[in-house]
């Protein structure tokens, strides 16, 4: 019996450990930014217009994104064909794609010299530019509109096949139809997700760094980064990323309230026949055409210019690699010894329900806050005692894995409950807990979704531009920060090389330790 | 197997593998420095010839940018030398302590006398838009054309990371003072997009995303001698141009002192200032003679040379600046 307590008291402990640092992370580094605006907070009209700006660009962002994304959702729910699996796959790809390979690609297809406006010009029209406003947007639906169709195409799944059935034996027509049935689970889901775009496009810094054309396309992220790397103006980038704060955390507090009763998707791939052919076939058809083609384009340009560009592959860019898969391997480390530290936790029956609403908020509540205000609060409260450039890449591991927590809680929580619930009096009757129970019990029944965070942290980390544009030396840059680099410096095609290897070691990872946990499931 | 973990960090972070005895001397500079058609080769193999030292220099960004990059790093930062600053920068650069005073007696060819206790000049040119005369057929003869030649595209540099661009604001302010917020406000529509440096501003205008790119009057040479393409002008202005006198300095707490000093040298000698010319594409900053190709069309007079010394820069800045962000930002 006293044995138990003190195992309960260790993972509980554990447990502690991860919300302080959680805590510590998130809002520590957020009092750190508060204390030092508010002896001066200020905000100029060019920090107004900055803020104008951020919202707006948002708002035509998510909404477009939602628009185009309910049409490919329909598009795809009511038309099958081969290779239709294949497809939606893809659209699960942009949100593991290194976002600055994906700008090397949008450049490539809608630059001054791209595919699109050489197509443009030799029908005579005018020429669109890739910088600033539209190129933001561009970039921004071309991350977003998989998100929104991959959601809505789940919310079109999970319509009853009875309800349809229903409704022809009732001779509905496809008004009827969709004023019954689709209307009514689009509106309790699209807010939501209009809720989480609108919150990724006001936080989007990397597409702002390389489309954002000067100070009339930046947006808050972007003003954080010019403060510290234009000016060293420590104050206005405490007061930036104030505003930052309070502006994400009001989005998240709709997210979260609009979302109460959806899950992360792991996977889909259920091909569903239930939905009838359509008389629309061609509006299907030219929706699901362009959407592939917009979607497909620019990852394929990049794999063929990387690869006639592959031979100024330097060491510099090697080396860049490796520090980019290192900081990945630490953030995976952090991340999962942080998730199973609150999911024991959280899991666990004779818990106060307070704790575990503290635990699990607190977890989720990271999607409000930006790399880059923690970057800055870092940075304020560790320069006095130890350059922060000293330890840029455990502290780029550090903020890279509490970013993926929230992904990585929701894909392994739910596991640690089913387990629980299967094996949960079996374990306290035999006196299995704490760690032990983790490790003997937990891990092993739950590779498929250790793998899947593992690959998805990994990848979200290598490809990260964020907080390590603020610290990096020249000469000590990961491999997202070099490609940056190159294309600041006109190198397009070291760039287009560079961002080939990142792409491919990215999936690579991605696929690798998918794999490798499904192939130590046995089914 | 976590120490080993945070063993390599340590050591990719730090990424000084000492392989050898020879010292190292670090030089940040801005980008385009050390790119391979720029002056950065040559000057790090002659020097090396030189010194029996490994010379690394570092692109860090754009000139304005380095600055920002030195605050940031402070005391710790790897640099012995930067090289790149401008007039502009010099005030601001003094206040933050990071620099040494020289101690040399310098023999320069500027025109402007030059007393600066701690930075070392090693180009200089003037600001300037340049064109393709085969795209452009009435070249604009100061900003009012520009401005009124709605048509004409523009790419240009932003102030805060760079020095062309801060060099703009400079100009504007210097031919046309209280004015200038009109100037801006009829450039505003002209402007494709700011760049964060040179590099990527040019690029643009070779790539023919715009017509005219803010660069100096020398940049036509490059065309002429490097790509025998004499398509490429320089639109001289008859407010006049602003010149830029680009600046080295060591930093005080380096340890590579003896090293350091001996580039600084270095640099205003003969052998690296003909490097300059035809690799960066601006003045040298002593007396070449007939060694200066002759496509470097002569200075244009001083009577159309504007320029602010370094503390008139530094007051001019801060207010330049913000009537720049909040009119561009419309």
């Amino acid at each position: 019996m006293v044995r138990n307590i003190k195992q309960i008291n260790f993972s509980n402990i554990l447990g502690w450990v991860s919300l302080t640092l959680l805590t510590l992370v998130t809002f520590g580094t957020l009092a750190v930014v508060y204390v030092k605006s508010h002896n001066n907070f200020t905000l100029t009209p060019a920090d107004f217009k900055i803020i104008k700006f951020t919202t707006y660009q948002a708002l035509i962002s998510a909404t477009m994104s939602s628009v185009l994304g309910i049409f490919l959702a329909r598009a795809l729910t009511r038309q099958s064909f081969i290779g239709k699996s294949i497809l939606i796959v893809i659209l699960g790809a942009p949100f593991i794609l290194p976002v600055v390979v994906a700008i090397l690609g949008l450049i490539s297809v809608f630059g001054r010299n791209g595919l699109l406006n050489n197509t443009l010009e030799i029908f005579g029209f005018e020429n669109i530019s890739i910088y600033g406003l539209h190129g933001i947007i561009i970039a921004n639906i071309f991350f977003n509109l998989p998100l929104v169709s991959r959601l809505l195409l789940h919310g079109w799944n999970s319509i009853p096949a009875e309800q349809l059935r229903l409704a022809e034996s009732l001779g509905f027509n496809k008004q009827d139809i969709f004023f019954l049935i689709e209307l009514p689970m689009l509106r309790t889901r699209l807010p939501g997700i209009f809720a989480v775009v609108f919150l990724i496009c006001v936080s989007s810094f990397s597409i702002a760094l390389t489309l954002g054309g000067g100070p009339k396309s930046t947006t808050i992220e972007l003003a954080i980064y010019q403060a510290f790397r234009y000016d060293f103006d420590l104050s206005k980038a405490a007061n930036l990323a104030m505003v930052q704060f309070i502006l994400c955390f009001m989005i998240t507090i709709i997210v979260i309230w609009t979302q109460k009763t959806q899950s992360f998707q792991v996977s889909f791939d259920r091909v569903i026949v239930k939905w009838t052919r359509s008389n629309n076939n061609l509006i299907d058809w030219i929706i699901i055409s362009l959407s592939s083609i917009f979607l497909i384009i620019p990852l394929l340009v990049i794999l063929m210019e990387g690869i006639f560009s592959l031979h100024l592959i330097d060491a510099s860019i090697l080396v860049s690699l490796g520090r980019s898969i290192l900081v990945a391997f630490g953030a995976v480390i952090i991340c999962l010894f942080i998730t199973f530290s609150l999911g024991s936790v959280i899991v666990t029956s004779n818990i106060r329900s307070k704790v575990r609403w503290l635990m699990e908020s607190s977890a989720y509540f990271i999607i409000a806050s930006s790399p880059l205000v923690i970057g800055t609060g870092f940075f304020i409260f560790l320069f006095p005692i130890i350059n922060p450039i000293k330890i840029v890449f455990p502290m780029t591991a550090l903020i890279n894995a509490i970013m993926a927590v929230p992904f990585s809680l929701r894909i392994i929580l739910p596991a640690m409950q089913k387990i629980n619930q299967d094996y949960g009096k079996l374990s306290e009757s035999i006196g299995l807990r704490g760690y032990e129970k983790i490790f003997n019990l937990t891990i092993p029944r739950m590779k498929r979704e250790i793998g899947f965070s593992v690959g998805l942290i990994s990848a979200l980390s290598i490809g990260d531009l964020g907080v390590v544009t603020l610290f990096s030396s020249p000469q000590s840059g990961t491999l997202p920060l070099t490609i940056y680099r190159l294309m600041g410096s006109y190198q397009m095609d070291a760039a287009k090389a560079a961002a080939f290897l990142l792409l491919i070691s990215c999936f690579i990872i991605f696929l690798l330790t998918d794999r490798l946990a499904h192939s130590n499931v046995k089914d | 197997m976590k120490k080993l973990i945070f063993s390599l960090f340590f050591l990719l972070s730090t990424s000084s593998f000492c392989l050898s005895e020879v010292n190292t001397l670090k030089v940040y500079t801005y980008d385009s420095f050390v790119s391979d058609w720029g002056p950065g080769p040559s000057i790090e193999k002659a020097f090396e010839n030189i010194c029996d030292c490994d010379l690394q220099l570092i692109g860090a960004g754009d000139g304005a940018a380095l600055l920002a990059k030195l605050l940031l790093e402070g005391e710790l930062t790897e640099a012995d030398v930067v090289l790149g600053l401008d007039t502009n920068l010099i005030s601001r650069a003094k206040e933050t302590g990071l620099f040494a005073k020289h101690s040399k007696t310098l023999d320069l060819n500027l025109p402007i006398a030059w007393d600066d206790d701690t930075f070392i000049p090693f180009d200089w040119g003037y600001f300037a838009f340049v064109y393709n005369a085969k795209n452009i057929s009435s070249v604009p003869n100061n900003f009012k054309e520009l401005t009124n030649q709605t048509n004409l595209r523009i790419v240009i540099q932003d102030p805060r990371s760079s020095t062309p661009g801060l060099g703009l604001l400079m100009w504007i302010k210097a031919a046309y003072g209280d004015e200038s917020n009109k100037i801006w406000k009829g450039l505003t529509p002209n402007i494709l997009t700011v760049t964060k440096g040179w590099s990527e501003a040019y690029g643009l205008f070779m790539d023919g995303e715009a017509d005219l790119v803010l660069s100096y009057t020398t940049s036509p040479a490059y065309h002429i001698i490097a790509e025998n393409d004499s398509s490429k002008k320089a639109a001289i202005f008859d407010e006049g141009h602003y010149m830029q006198i680009e600046v080295a300095a060591k930093i005080s707490n380096t340890d590579q002192t003896e090293l350091a000093d001996k580039f600084l040298d270095f640099m205003v000698s003969e052998k690296f200032q003909t490097i300059i010319p035809t690799t960066n594409w601006m003045y040298p900053v002593i007396n070449l003679d007939a060694k200066l190709d002759k496509a470097f069309l002569s200075p244009i007079p001083k009577n159309k040379s504007l320029y602010f010394d370094p503390i008139t820069a530094q007051e001019t800045r801060k207010e330049a600046l913000d009537e720049w962000l909040e009119i561009l930002s419309k």
